[in-house]
């Protein structure tokens, strides 16, 4: 799955480790996301879409 | 574009630092529990003694506890990461530990040299041992997943 992270995260000027804190989550596992290592469960899809109030779909994109 | 005002206020203690506390925390504790483990049996009769016995079950307890907290602390890359590598290394020892089992059932003669001269084991006692450890491994793993399937499968 492909997703938009590492873009909307540069426009704020946020660094991985502001986001994590902001996600709850380690900056490892937002560098697994924007990397493309790791794909999120519902919930912190959800919570990243609230986060930067853009719908899911805009974010993350199913790629084969 | 400087947009940091957005995100929420730090809290006093980040996720990584709480567990760095509780993984120090948790060594320092468990270390000192262990030397008293190590101590105790010293002059001990045929028996272990009650205050060991309790202390171990009371290891166990604490054990159980911290790790359910810890696994609370983690974030869900950190968690799904151990339960993969947990899943695995299950796999791995008991694909391991059947040689021994396997050996001695169809050669109940069959020796482990370095266990036997080195340890000074039986290699029989040593394939009870891994036996007996597999089984309840195994006996907890479907008991674990009976629950979550059932509760999951609920209609």
């Amino acid at each position: 799955m492909k997703n938009r992270l590492k873009v909307l995260r540069a426009e704020r000027d946020w660094s991985q480790s502001d986001l994590a804190d902001a996600l709850d989550v380690s900056r490892q596992t937002i560098n697994a996301l924007e990397t493309g290592k790791y794909d999120p469960s519902l919930p912190l899809a959800f919570k990243i879409a609230r986060l930067f109030a853009l719908p899911i779909e805009t974010i993350f994109e199913d790629a084969p | 574009m400087n947009d940091t005002s957005a995100l929420p206020k730090k809290g006093k203690w980040s996720r990584q630092a709480k567990i760095n506390v509780y993984i120090i925390g948790s060594l320092l504790v468990g270390g000192g529990m262990g030397m008293i483990g190590l101590f105790l049996p010293f002059g001990a009769d045929k028996w272990p003694g009650t205050l060991f016995v309790g202390l171990i079950s009371l290891a166990m307890i604490i054990g159980v506890t911290a790790t359910i907290h810890y696994t609370k602390l983690l974030d869900e890359l950190a968690r799904n990461t151990h339960e993969v590598a947990f899943y695995w290394s299950a796999v791995f020892t008991f694909a391991i530990c059947m040689v021994p089992i396997a050996a001695l059932i169809g050669f109940p003669d069959f020796e482990l040299p370095l266990i036997e001269n080195r340890w000074g084991t039986k290699t029989l006692a040593f394939g009870a041992g891994m036996a007996a450890s597999l089984l309840v491994l195994l006996g907890i793993y479907f008991v674990i997943w009976t629950y979550l399937w059932l509760k999951r499968t609920k209609v």
